[in-house]
């Protein structure tokens, strides 16, 4: 044990520590030089979520339920993994509207309505109570333990006089920190960035105290993880320890999930923390994993802490205390008391943001609005009510704290701390839909969300806090075993004779079916009043909008004097200074007191003032200085939805610009083409040109000779008339290929096809190529396998293709008579490949394609011009290709070109030649 | 670059690969009373599922944050 004047002196001076950090990052705020734009200390404060249930409940939970205690941070993880949809979202709308609460978030959504704030408002303070009472329940539980000369005699020992109360002081402590940095002063932005500070200190002091203990279990009292659960087994305890029970624990792993996935959105601190104290919109980005990460560091121990006090400890010991009692049954009792300040900030943290939450929903949501419809205060006349607005919210927290403890006192030393929180998460989860719903979907409405909260909640209620009440002893127990007035089928956790899902499951099952079921089917069957449907627009398209968009509802019919003053009232003189100055400078206007207001400055005050008393109350207010002018909602409809319209024009008309900008790249492609085939033309004109001037000038040349020289010899006029005969056939060749090469490539000619036999076409081709072969002193070689399968071709163009061919090898070889062309045919996968080889020198790689071009000839060996036209390999070429083969050149093994050609077999090249040749 | 609509598909994914890997019927194959170099195998599995999904998670944070200011507010409206 440790003596109480110690713990008190530490408790004290820890909280004296917590109340100069928080100072000090208020003096930094207005300075200038905050704390708090920095993306860590925003995770740390988000780890307000670990509160001492995380502390001690988590231990206790491991201990005697096994795993599932590790669904409360999994869920978060999940949710958090998901922050650029949904989180990111929430953040942007919050900080656009300036929204100061959970109730003040889903009253803004649907159409700023004050019913559902006070809902929303009750139900949060409802379910916060339990949770609050239960942070006080554990100091003043650790408190005594750490204390006390007996840890299990100090669990049964009747509550101390509220004086000598440890969680009385502290709740006092919590309500004057509350007061002093909670309400410092009305901030239009309603942020507290001294709160901020001291949360994530705490949140830094709670980690390392856990981690303290943890390490000292694991690697003091054990030799490592592993050595732990070895000696626990040895020791007895069951490796179903370490399993989900069953039948119920694969049921409560889902819920629980679930409601913790919802409560670290809906828990109106953690809104408060996550959303509505948010310096920058970026830091989300670092929170979504570290803060995750932050869970999953301080879930490490919690197993070792909980076998370790099954093994060492009595088992009348409470296993919420483990993290306590281990250590100072090991004697360490500096560990236990630093266990106890981790405990402690755990605790405090949570009481601190969870009060400021709900003291301004109480203030914004509930006694402004309800101030301002009493007409005979006429509040809206009044002169500075920013001393009436502090004063709610300060009587406000110091209520909370009260009727928490309040609550704590009365539960006294029922229920263990994992299922108060359970209960309070359950209450949390029925904003869910409303908020989610409205997050993503325009059609929900008002009606719908006030009717599957005042549902879910009463299911709620009845399921859940019900069967708790009666456990604690406040109702008779038969409620929960027989049912409301003995009837059986209203059991409060087998509704309808439901009993197939655990208590909790079932809890979460029927106050959600009754929460969405109406929200949905209220939202589907009912009307969305104009105002909701432009809450709505403005709250799904958050991200479609810019941040200062928001539709301006008001006529022009206040002065700018009026709403200097409505300013000045809630927000005091300086602010309202400031903010109409900013105004001034942002617009480049001035603005004296006389003159109208328009729009965009009403629209500014109402945000403003919506920031410190709540977008419903500030709608009132507002409304009572422009006397309730404002434009009709259709008209605001209307100007939504001409700027979706806006919008969805320019979406496509950014399409139309990225097809025009295609169009435009396809037309200069074609363009290009177009100069190209344009230049190949001039080109072939100004060839084809050269190529019949050449014949043309020498039969013109030679017939002039004759012409003028009468007397000419009968052998020179005889040997210039043969020339002039020869030049006109070249002539006529000519013309007659340029002309084929036409047709051919214009598709047209008679194309006989047929089954043509290659063996007989190919010696046909030999035999009318045999008196060239017998000029040149060259030899041809057909190697032709017996029975060659008929190709799919026109006979007489293919002959033409082979003589050319054949007439083009022989011109190249050697004319020593050492010339030799190879002809032979092979199958060629479904095709026949016929190949003509010389023994010439051989055709350039580079020009081996060229040739196939119109009058490219390659030079003859000697050098001399080859003598043909240089059109027949691309007749060749388009007769191939037109039977559906190809044709090309290659290196022949005897050294000079081989010529390859492709034939299909049949028309569709489809059957592959019998494979005898291969 | 990855593109922005890249980006969020892939952390649809990352959630729905958390979402079935953290709940039945995937966590029950670990739920034995068995150990596992020591450790209960439902710790360890859980743990180690945990860490992969912050991981993933950080990854692509830091990728979303920075494809934030390439994002116009239209395209961006749709999540």
């Amino acid at each position: 044990m440790v003596p109480s004047w110690v713990i008190l002196v530490v408790s004290l001076t820890y909280v004296g520590t917590l109340f100069g950090i928080a100072w000090w990052g208020d003096r930094r705020a207005e300075q200038g030089r905050s704390l708090v734009r920095n993306p860590l200390v925003y995770t740390l404060s988000i780890a307000v979520y670990c509160t001492s249930w995380t502390f001690y409940g988590a231990v206790g939970s491991a201990a005697s339920n096994g795993p599932e205690f590790l669904t409360i941070y999994v869920g978060p993880t999940l949710m958090f993994l998901a922050w650029w949809f949904i989180l990111r979202k929430i953040v942007r709308i919050t900080r656009a509207h300036r929204i100061t609460s959970i109730a003040d978030f889903i009253a803004s959504r649907y159409g700023k309505s004050t019913q559902l704030s006070v809902l929303v408002t009750l139900v949060a303070t409802a379910g916060t109570m339990p949770y609050i009472a239960l942070q006080l329940k554990a100091v003043a539980q650790s408190f005594t333990i750490l204390a006390g000369p007996d840890a299990a005699a100090a669990l049964n020992a009747p509550l101390p006089q509220v004086i000598a109360d440890t969680a009385f002081w502290v709740a006092l402590a919590m309500a004057l920190f509350g007061i002093l940095f909670g309400t410092r002063h009305i901030d239009a932005s309603e942020h507290h960035e001294g709160v901020v500070t001291a949360v994530a200190f705490e949140s830094v002091v709670k980690l390392l105290a856990f981690l303290a203990v943890g390490v000292f279990v694991t690697f003091g009292m054990y030799d490592g993880f592993g050595d732990l659960f070895e000696r626990a087994r040895t020791a007895g305890i069951p490796a179903e320890t370490f399993t989900l029970g069953m039948p119920d624990g694969p049921g409560r792993w889902v819920s629980m999930t679930l409601l913790s996935m919802c409560a670290i959105l809906c828990l109106p601190r953690q809104f408060q923390i996550t959303f509505v104290e948010t310096v920058d919109e970026r830091h989300l980005s670092t929170a979504a994993w570290l803060f995750p990460l932050y869970l999953l560091v301080i879930s490490l121990f919690v197993v070792p802490i909980a076998v370790s006090g099954l093994m060492v400890l009595p088992s009348g010991v409470d296993a919420d205390s483990f993290v306590l009692t281990v250590p100072l049954s090991q004697g360490q009792e500096g560990l236990a008391l630093m266990a106890f300040v981790g405990g402690l900030s755990a605790a405090t943290g949570m009481v601190i943001v969870a009060t400021i939450a709900l003291s301004t929903m109480v203030s914004n949501d509930l006694v402004m609005p309800a101030l301002l419809r009493i007409r005979w205060l006429r509040l809206t006349e009044r002169g500075d009510l920013t001393g009436l607005l502090l004063f709610i919210r300060r009587a406000a927290i110091v209520a909370v704290l009260f009727l928490g403890y309040v609550y704590y006192r009365a539960t006294g030393q029922s229920g263990a701390l994992a299922a108060i929180g359970l209960t309070s998460f359950a209450a949390a989860a029925q904003f869910a839909p409303a908020m989610l719903g409205g997050l993503f979907w325009k059609g929900a409405t008002r009606s719908g969300a006030v009717t599957g909260l005042a549902l879910g909640f009463a299911a709620w209620g009845y399921t859940m806090l019900l069967p708790s009440m009666a456990r604690s002893g406040y109702l008779s127990i038969d409620v929960v075993l027989h049912g409301l007035g003995g009837i059986g089928w209203l059991r409060p956790e087998a509704l309808l004779g439901m009993d197939t899902l655990d208590p909790l499951s079932h809890a979460l099952f029927w106050s959600w079916l009754l929460n969405i079921g109406a929200f949905v089917g209220v939202s589907l069957f009912g009307r969305q009043s104009p105002m909701e449907r432009v809450q709505a627009t403005v709250f799904v398209d958050v991200f479609k909008r810019s941040e200062t968009a928001a539709p301006q509802v008001w006529r022009r019919s206040a002065t700018v004097k009026d709403l200097y003053a409505l300013i000045q009232q809630f927000l005091g003189r300086a602010t309202a200074h400031r903010a109409f100055r900013a105004y001034e400078k942002e617009h480049g206007v001035s603005l004296p007191p006389g003159r109208e207001a328009d729009a965009e400055l009403l629209a500014m005050t109402e945000r403003l003032l919506a920031g410190s008393i709540g977008g419903a109350s500030a709608r009132v207010m507002v409304a009572s200085v422009a006397k309730g002018e404002m434009v009709s909602l259709d008209e605001v409809l209307k100007i939504l939805e001409e700027t979706s319209q806006v919008i969805e024009y320019s979406q496509r008309l950014e399409q139309k610009s990225t097809e025009l900008e295609q169009t435009t790249a396809e037309l200069r492609e074609a363009n290009r083409r177009l100069k190209e085939l344009d230049r190949l033309k001039d080109e072939f004109l100004s060839t084809i040109s050269h190529e019949l001037r050449t014949p043309l000038t020498s039969i013109r040349s030679f017939s002039e000779i004759l012409v003028d020289t009468p007397n000419l010899e009968a052998e020179q006029a005889s040997r210039f008339l043969g020339i002039i005969v020869r030049e006109s056939e070249r002539l006529t060749r000519l013309i007659d290929q340029l002309l084929d090469l036409a047709r051919l490539q214009a598709g047209h000619g008679d194309w006989i096809m047929e089954p043509v036999d290659l063996d007989k076409t190919l010696e046909d081709a030999a035999a009318i190529t045999a008196g060239l072969f017998a000029d040149k002193q060259a030899r041809l070689i057909l190697r032709l396998p017996p029975h060659p399968h008929p190709v799919f071709a026109d006979r007489d163009r293919l002959m033409q293709v082979f003589v050319n061919l054949l007439s083009n090898a022989v011109k190249y070889v050697p004319e020593d008579g050492t010339g030799r062309v190879m002809v032979s045919a092979l199958p060629y996968g479904p095709t026949w490949m016929v190949t003509i080889s010389d023994n010439g020198l051989g055709i350039a790689r580079e020009d081996r394609e060229r040739v196939f071009d119109r009058f490219v000839q390659v030079p003859r060996p000697d050098g001399a011009p080859p003598g043909g036209t240089g059109l027949g390999l691309p007749i060749s070429r388009q007769i191939v290709e037109h039977f559906g083969g190809r044709i090309w050149v290659e290196d022949a093994p005897t050294g000079g070109a081989m010529v390859c050609v492709t034939l299909p077999v049949t028309r569709h090249a489809a059957t592959p030649p019998r494979s005898e040749a291969l | 670059m990855t593109s922005a609509q890249a980006l969020r598909e892939r952390s649809v994914f990352l959630i729905v690969v958390g979402v079935v890997l953290l709940m039945p019927p995937l966590i029950l194959i670990a739920d034995q009373a068995a150990f596992i170099f020591g450790i209960p195998t439902l710790y360890a599995y859980v743990f180690a599922c945990w860490a992969a999904l912050i991981a993933g998670g950080a990854l692509l944070a830091s990728q979303l944050s920075r494809s934030e200011g390439t994002l116009d507010a239209p395209a961006d409206g749709r999540d």
